[in-house]
């Protein structure tokens, strides 16, 4: 029996890896004709857990556990093919330390913030979470609640998040992990185009001519992508490969071109580029007289940093209070130019003075720039975090348009700026949904009246419900709990505590502060949640009915498949009765009552959630619209609160982005295909925005139109080389940069309960040059302490690994949670963007 | 038991070697192979540590250039034991 089981199984596996190969096998039909399908697994499409790529699976569940998973060959992103992340994605919802009860620290019977983790009902646990959360309201108002959100948030659990926040609290203090991830991308779309998120899509990959990566290890960290990548090279002779970054890993080893820079002076390789497409008489002239427009950016924004920090106080510009109170400068603002002062301000950076710079040889840097300004080269630019996380990350994004928009080459097939995401729906929830401190769903903000206005309508609310004042971002997050200011704060689906940056200073101490209640909820046992007072067990991936958005604006459904363990309980479940606990008299002030009478008395859930359009499907529509797929469907939430609760959800958000360039599709429709990238017109998905002929909203004879600003036209801007706040010294003498490394995902809450893993990449090393480990006396596999002027972690030395850094700089994965590298980086941000700089900070390394 | 299949890319030039390699790798079967280099392989692996130390070991061997995942299965036979160190546990 076993033996003929193996075989059909194995069977199977080869058929599939033949099929996604797209490669016959003599004789492979007709052995598994001999065996009859294995009719006890039921198989349903789903999307990855992990990276932001999007990538589809199909989920095998058997006995109500998933057994199997394949590469969706329907998938387009994908077409059968996986990572090896992949082979956890059927296992990382069966780790041993599952959280299965709500645990709260306690002592004599009773919550205390130095007691053991005792588990509690659920009835006890929103006891206590709603006594914390009302006094923080009562003593100092809706600025002192917060909530943490995720880039791995379904797109219902970041509506279902938003809405309890920004209209329910009225506090704006919701920021997701994204904010660590993606926020300089977001800023500089807006800043470029008036609008987030990628114009091209994937299958740019297979029309290019050039890729320059730059600051992405896509071959570790995006590997499905990247292997379209290096497909399109092998396949096609004349392709070529440019890889920048500030050390050497696995996406080098398929560069013609590599180009090791020092760190932030991409900044002046970027300005080069301007510069010599503009010297060589590359430019575009046409498309930039048509369709760009020209702005100066101020400089002088200072770092993020705590304003009493010495490179705070004497920066004109980042919008911090002044002697008189009064906001110094905006880092944001910019001011009209021309094309001759930009060609004035780049002719600056010639390739003598970048070379020197950046360290990279003057023929390097010429064949970059030619890839780019040969009028008959297609070229796309992907990058992630090296460009993100940069204390001047919008910049960066900004730079890269201008060398596209200078040549016109992109919105495209093959020719575009490509900013890839980091978390399966960085774009879908925390982008489109607009969980952001600023944010609100469709590119609104909470800053402007008229978009407060159409929030405040389409959720049927009183004029007035949303504040305008923006919130905490997440690293002033951890600067509020320290301060005292934020007082209540909820953490979702992420392990923050790991991510951030600047542990031990300036974020521990505010979860650990009496005045404080922090609230986590998540799978596992992370490091956020032991440092919690109160844990809440989640429901994950396929144990909840799930969307997700990619990074080619992809929105991809999933059916739930299986039941979560114990009392976990998904986070849009937790959101939605925690609502009830408020009524809107404890809430709302008396004037915002007063202009909606018929919610006095209701709870935020009847206002938010029972508000006759989340509530307007019945629950008998979970079978009717998934009958296709499985009979006798149904949702956990949707059985709780007696209604299609994901539905509801989904089709009244959608009314932001309808009919305004961010259409989405029926929910319906997503429950059928393997996603579709928006805007989706009239059923019909779009590939690349903003260009007659494949863009609904680009009417014919326009050709192109940047129509997310008033004037139809992309911004080039002005933007200097400015050095980065904490480089190298005569005792912190080398630069650290932090990353990820393929078997572990992020902060590794899943993949580390995995055991195998442990044993693949057990610790975190810190990667360093030969040169520099002689230099001090170390060799392979010592023991050092990596010490930073903020904190230090022991570790391992590796000089022979899959990352090189060049002499100067290390590198150390953030995946460990027993080495906590950030309690060694800094917490200096974009002051646009306010997203963390993890690439740059000094430190010194020595023998333990 | 584990069953995983994969695509393995090798460089052409390395193709035989690289292939030979992998045939002796403990629950490795390679069931087709094309001229442009690409593998069609299978592992089988009592338990998971198992399973990823064979991962390991195919993708260091010299001319494996891209490993991809297709397909993973698991499931405890009637003939098995419990495994040592199985996650799912």
């Amino acid at each position: 029996m076993s033996t003929s089981r193996r075989r059909f199984i194995k069977l199977s596996a080869v058929a599939a890896a033949a099929a996604a190969a797209d490669i016959t096998i003599p004789g492979l039909d007709e052995a598994l004709a001999q065996n009859a399908p294995d009719a006890s697994i039921r198989w349903d499409k789903g999307a990855c857990r992990f990276c932001g790529t999007g990538c589809g699976v199909l989920v095998g569940v058997r006995d109500g556990r998933v057994v199997a998973t394949q590469g969706d060959p329907d998938a387009a992103v994908n077409r059968g093919l996986l990572c090896v992340k992949g082979y956890f994605l059927a296992k990382i919802m069966y780790g041993a330390d599952r959280l299965t009860r709500p645990l709260l620290r306690m002592k004599d019977g009773k919550f205390d913030k130095n007691g053991e983790f005792t588990p509690v009902s659920w009835t006890q646990a929103f006891d206590i979470m709603e006594e914390k959360c009302k006094a923080a309201l009562k003593a100092k108002g809706p600025s002192s609640v917060g909530m943490f959100a995720s880039g791995q948030w379904t797109i219902w659990e970041g509506i279902a998040g938003a809405k309890f926040m920004k209209a329910g609290l009225r506090s704006n203090n919701i920021d997701p992990n994204a904010r660590h991830c993606m926020a300089s991308a977001v800023a500089g779309f807006m800043r470029t185009f008036g609008a987030d998120e990628p114009m091209g899509c994937y299958d740019d990959t297979e029309h290019a001519d050039a890729f320059v990566v730059w600051g992405s290890n896509m071959a570790e960290m995006h590997p499905i992508l990247w292997s379209g990548v290096t497909g399109r090279r092998l396949s096609t002779k004349h392709v070529k490969i440019a890889v920048l970054s500030t050390f050497t890993h696995r996406t080098s080893e398929a560069a013609d071109l590599e180009i090791i820079f020092k760190p932030q002076t991409d900044l002046a390789i970027l300005n080069y580029v301007c510069n010599y497409i503009i010297q060589s008489g590359a430019v575009n002239e046409a498309f930039v007289k048509q369709h760009v427009t020209f702005m100066k950016g101020v400089t002088d924004i200072g770092y993020g940093l705590r304003p009493t920090h010495r490179l705070e106080q004497v920066a004109g510009n980042n919008g911090y209070p002044g002697a008189d109170g009064k906001p110094k400068g905006d880092p944001n603002a910019a001011t009209p130019t021309t094309f001759e002062e930009f060609k004035q301000h780049v002719s600056e950076y010639t390739a003598d003075k970048v070379a020197e710079l950046s360290g990279v040889p003057k023929d390097k840097l010429e064949a970059l720039a030619r890839i780019y300004a040969d009028p008959k080269t297609k070229v796309v630019s992907f990058w992630t975090m090296g460009f993100n996380q940069h204390t001047r990350g919008t910049w960066a994004n900004n730079l890269i348009y201008d060398v596209h928009l200078l040549l016109g080459k992109i919105s495209e097939p093959g020719n575009g700026p490509f900013s890839i995401t980091g978390q399966p729906s960085a774009c879908g929830t925390a982008r489109e949904v607009g969980t952001f401190a600023h944010r609100l769903p469709a590119d609104l903000v909470v800053a402007n009246p008229q978009h407060r206005a159409t929030a405040e309508e389409i959720w049927k609310l009183p004029a007035g419900a949303i504040p305008g004042q923006i919130g905490f971002h997440a690293v002033a997050m951890d600067r509020a709990l320290k301060d005292r200011n934020l007082n209540f704060y909820w953490v979702c689906c992420t392990n923050n505590m790991q991510a951030g940056p600047n542990l031990s200073q300036e974020r521990f101490p505010g979860w650990r502060d009496p005045a404080n209640f922090v609230v986590v909820t998540d799978a596992y046992p992370t490091v956020s949640a032991q440092a919690a007072d109160l844990v809440l067990p989640a429901a994950m991936w396929m144990e909840k009915e799930g969307a997700y958005g990619n990074a080619e604006r992809r929105s991809q459904f999933w059916r739930q498949q299986v039941k979560a363990p114990g009392e976990a309980r998904s986070d849009l479940w937790q959101i939605m009765e925690f609502s009830k606990r408020f009524k809107t008299e404890e809430v709302w002030p008396e004037d915002l009552l007063a202009k909606a009478p018929q919610y006095r008395g209701k709870t935020l859930f009847d206002v938010l959630y029972a508000n006759g359009q989340v509530n307007r499907f019945p629950l008998a529509d979970v079978g009717k619209v998934n009958a296709h797929a499985i009979k006798g469907y149904s949702n956990d939430e949707s059985t709780a609160f007696g209604f299609y609760v994901q539905k509801g959800l989904f089709e009244e958000y959608a009314g932001f982005g309808r009919g305004h360039a961010h259409d989405l599709g029926s929910f319906d429709q997503y429950h059928r295909v393997r996603g579709l990238r928006w805007p989706v017109v009239d059923g019909k998905e779009t590939l690349w925005r903003y260009r007659e002929g494949y863009d609904p909203y680009v009417k014919q004879g326009e050709g192109v139109k940047f129509y997310g600003r008033p004037d139809g036209r992309a911004v080039i801007f002005t933007l200097p080389y400015q050095p980065p706040p904490e480089p190298p010294d005569n005792e912190y003498d080398l630069w650290l940069a932090t990353g990820r490394v393929l078997e572990h995902w992020h902060s590794g809450s899943m993949t580390r309960r995995v055991p195998e893993l442990y044993r693949a990449v057990p610790d975190a090393l810190v990667f360093m040059n030969p040169k520099d480990a002689e230099a001090r006396g170390l060799k392979q596999g010592d023991v050092v302490r990596v010490i930073s002027r903020r904190g230090e972690v022991q570790t391992r030395v590796e000089t022979r690994g899959r990352n090189r850094p060049p002499v100067g700089l290390v590198f150390v994965p953030w995946f460990d949670e027993s080495r906590l590298i950030n309690k060694v980086t800094l917490d200096a941000t974009c002051p646009i963007s306010k997203q963390n700089d993890f690439k740059k900070c000094a430190v010194k390394v020595v023998k333990a | 038991m584990t069953i995983c299949s994969l695509l393995i890319h090798v460089l052409p030039a390395c193709a035989e070697q690289a292939r030979a390699q992998l045939e002796q790798l403990p629950g490795v079967e390679v069931h087709a192979a094309t001229a442009e280099g690409l593998l069609i392989v299978t592992v089988e692996a009592g338990d998971d540590p198992e399973m990823n130390r064979t991962f390991e070991q195919l993708r260091a061997i010299p001319g494996v250039h891209a490993t991809t995942l297709v397909y993973h299965h698991s499931e405890r036979l009637e003939d098995e034991s419990p495994a040592q160190g199985e996650s799912t546990l």
